[in-house]
């Protein structure tokens, strides 16, 4: 314990420099900008910035791209509560409830609920990460292909959580995106589903179609409006909003933790990420909230959930980066990079001969962490003046950002066009009542769930199913499965008879 | 000779004695429909280990469109069309979506004209144009905001995406040509 808190100390002295300082400044307001700007993803952006950190020192370049890292997410989720575009992936889940709030007039108590939930989520996750980093690195490692199968099932339960009402529109959404999300060469090495183009090899990119289905269908809808809220003055801010929201994580403390537990933990297991951690926290939430109905309404809990575990999975993808050099997201593998180019090996090699600059990284992070939240209120406050904007003008400068984050993702017209595509389906879906939340469901998840499903039958050819049975883990999965599907099921009924009961009680009041 | 009306987000096919009643959302499963054929039709030569589960898919969105078509479309018999009935048709048809209403995917237009735009004019030319004239169309007049604007989503895109994040934005065959004299 003495080691950990000498390790501590230490890293706040190699923090508190001007340089360091100096750099989490920078990559906090590039992370944020990068994060408002549709289509750029911070795997995109620390790629691009990497050659920058050949003049650093490896403390100086980590902390640098880590602070991109966590601002992106921070600054994906202000377009998302503000104009119901999210920024990125891990974002995509804060529209749910985000949105309807700034509906609702609520923009700046929306935005406090989000940065809280970011700050407090992200600073735990960090803190558990200084002290059982290990134990949950080796956790994580246990996630063979029958694990992470089950995992993107679990994920695709939570369909049930992001249902309009009619389940059966929710399910023919949500295998769309995992039809969409199997298209690509597969883990036997197969072409499948190209459709001849060689723009599809790699599978349709996620985010082209989160912006299609969010931003283009969302410019489609404000030619209907003169502003973003519908029939309302656009709210003043107000700080004081703002704080309030800040500190509302608190007020649900169970929703607040276990997303804190459920983001570190989704995001050390290599392949799933912010996005997965964000979605299945969001309908967890749901699932176990006594109010249910509440959800989509602009419900504090559906910020607070999605938003800790967005944030909290920084953390966790950290873990097994550092201890066991493996990438816990797309951001992390080039993290990985960047200490490679520096001449840094991650993994255990790491964690023995470098221990010291390991923490001071993490102390590092912790303290990007404030800063982070000091220019996203800052920002985020600056950003709300778009509500006051008609929507003559956002609509061509929303559309050009998107056109052009969209195209940068590999430089492809290709891309666009898909986005445009995704665009018409996506606005088509929310007039008829399909929730187009599942088709992005299905398309992150369907890749994951495709080639570990085909890794597990390569690998136990003729006893897959028994594997799954006699791994601990998987039977914890198919637990947590069961109860994903048999909870809306059960409450439903519950729903029902509590209904006719009511009814009954006026037939008889009447009488 | 059929007669179609468009009511309440339903396609209505009259006949004779009867009516056809389709629910407009119909089109969403047709798109859906439209995608599932070619793509089972693709992976129906893959070897079993690529197929299982794409194979699993299909057949549940089959089952499920199938499901939902037959929810969308609905026959009824039809009374004799009485006088009232006639004018309450004819109310509802007053109610077809304006020009203005149809007009909604307008943006969906302007961004595939920026796409086949682009490689030609380049995006220095292309942007402004396309920031300008959809700011004309939706009713802006103020020319000095516009101009403003359009110069500063220009010069954002020429300082984010090309001198900061490299992003080799499409010059265009006219800024190709002049660079070559």
């Amino acid at each position: 314990m003495n080691a950990i808190a000498e390790l501590i100390l230490n890293g706040l002295q190699a923090t508190f420099t001007l340089n360091t300082v100096f750099f989490i400044c920078a990559g906090t307001l590039l992370g944020l900008i990068v994060g408002i700007i549709p289509g750029f993803q911070s795997a995109m952006a620390v790629a691009i910035l990497l050659p920058l950190t050949l003049f650093m020192d490896p403390f100086e370049s980590m902390v640098f791209l880590i602070s991109i890292y966590i601002a992106d997410i921070y600054g994906g989720s202000i377009t998302a509560i503000i104009i119901n575009i999210p920024g990125t992936g891990a974002s995509v889940a804060t529209t749910l409830d985000g949105y309807p709030m700034t509906q609702k007039g609520e923009c700046a108590r929306a935005l406090g609920i989000s940065f809280g939930s970011s700050f407090f989520g992200g600073l735990i996750s960090y803190f558990i990460m200084l002290f059982v980093m290990l134990p949950i690195a080796k956790f994580a490692i246990r996630f063979g292909p029958p694990e992470l199968f089950l995992l993107g099932i679990w994920g695709i339960t939570m369909l049930s959580s992001v249902s309009s009402g009619d389940m059966k529109k929710t399910l023919i959404a949500g295998l769309f995106g995992l039809a969409i999300g199997t298209i690509g060469v597969t883990a036997t090495g197969e072409w499948r589903a190209d459709f001849g183009s060689l723009y599809l090899i790699e599978g349709v990119n996620f985010i082209p179609s989160i912006i299609g289905m969010y931003a283009v269908s969302e410019i489609i809808s404000m030619t209907e409006r003169k502003f973003i809220v519908k029939d309302r003055l656009p709210e003043t801010p107000k700080f004081k909003n703002l704080f309030k929201g800040l500190f509302e994580p608190f007020k649900n403390i169970v929703v607040f933790i276990r997303a804190t537990i459920i983001g570190t933990i989704i995001g050390a297991i290599p392949a799933a990420g912010g996005t997965v951690a964000s979605l299945v926290s969001y309908g967890d939430s749901k699932r176990r909230d006594r109010h249910p109905e509440l959800y989509g309404t602009g419900y504090a809990r559906g910020i607070i959930a999605p938003e800790t575990a967005n944030n909290a999975s920084t953390g966790g993808a950290l873990i097994t980066t550092f201890s066991l050099g493996i990438p816990g997201s797309a951001t992390a593998a080039v993290l990985i990079g960047a200490l490679m180019i520096q001449g840094l090996r991650p993994g255990p090699q790491l964690l023995r001969e470098q221990i010291d600059l390991v923490y001071a990284i993490i102390v590092a992070a912790i303290i990007a962490q404030i800063f982070m939240l000091v220019f996203s209120i800052i920002i985020g406050y600056k950003v709300v003046g778009i509500l006051k904007i008609s929507t003559q003008y956002l609509i061509p400068l929303i559309s050009i950002f998107c056109f052009f984050g969209t195209f940068a993702i590999r430089n492809a017209m290709f891309d666009v066009y898909l986005m445009i595509a995704f665009g018409l389906i996506g606005w088509l879906m929310k007039r008829y009542g399909y929730p187009p939340v599942a088709v992005v469901l299905g398309i992150v998840l369907g890749p994951m769930v495709d080639s570990e499903f085909i890794r597990m039958i390569t690998l136990w050819p003729n006893n897959w199913a028994i594997t799954i049975l006699t791994r601990p883990i998987c039977v914890f999965l198919i637990i947590l499965i069961a109860v994903s599907l048999i909870t809306p099921i059960i409450r439903n009924k519950n729903k029902k008879k509590r209904g006719e009961a009511k009814i009954a009680d006026v037939d008889l009041t009447e009488d | 000779m059929p007669r179609y009306t468009i009511r309440d987000k339903k396609i209505i096919v009259g006949l004779k004695e009867k009516q056809i009643v389709i629910k407009e959302e119909i089109i969403i499963l047709l798109i859906i429909t439209g995608f599932i054929i070619p793509y089972f039709i693709q992976i129906i030569d893959l070897s079993k280990r690529s197929r299982m589960w794409p194979t699993f898919i299909v057949v549940t969105i089959s089952i499920l469109i199938l499901i939902k078509l037959i929810q969308s479309i609905s026959i009824i018999k039809t009374t004799v069309n009485t006088d009232s009935q006639q004018q309450a048709d004819n109310k509802k048809m007053e109610r077809l979506p304006s020009i203005k209403e149809r007009f909604t995917l307008f943006p969906l237009l302007a961004l595939i004209i920026l796409a086949l735009a682009l490689p030609i004019l380049g995006t220095y030319i292309a942007v402004p144009v396309f920031a300008f004239l959809t700011m004309l169309y939706y009713g802006v007049r103020k020319w000095v905001i516009m101009i403003l604007v359009v110069i500063g989503v220009t010069l954002f895109l020429f300082f984010v995406f090309k001198m900061w994040l490299m992003v080799p934005l499409p010059e265009g065959i006219i800024f190709r040509m002049g660079s070559e004299y």
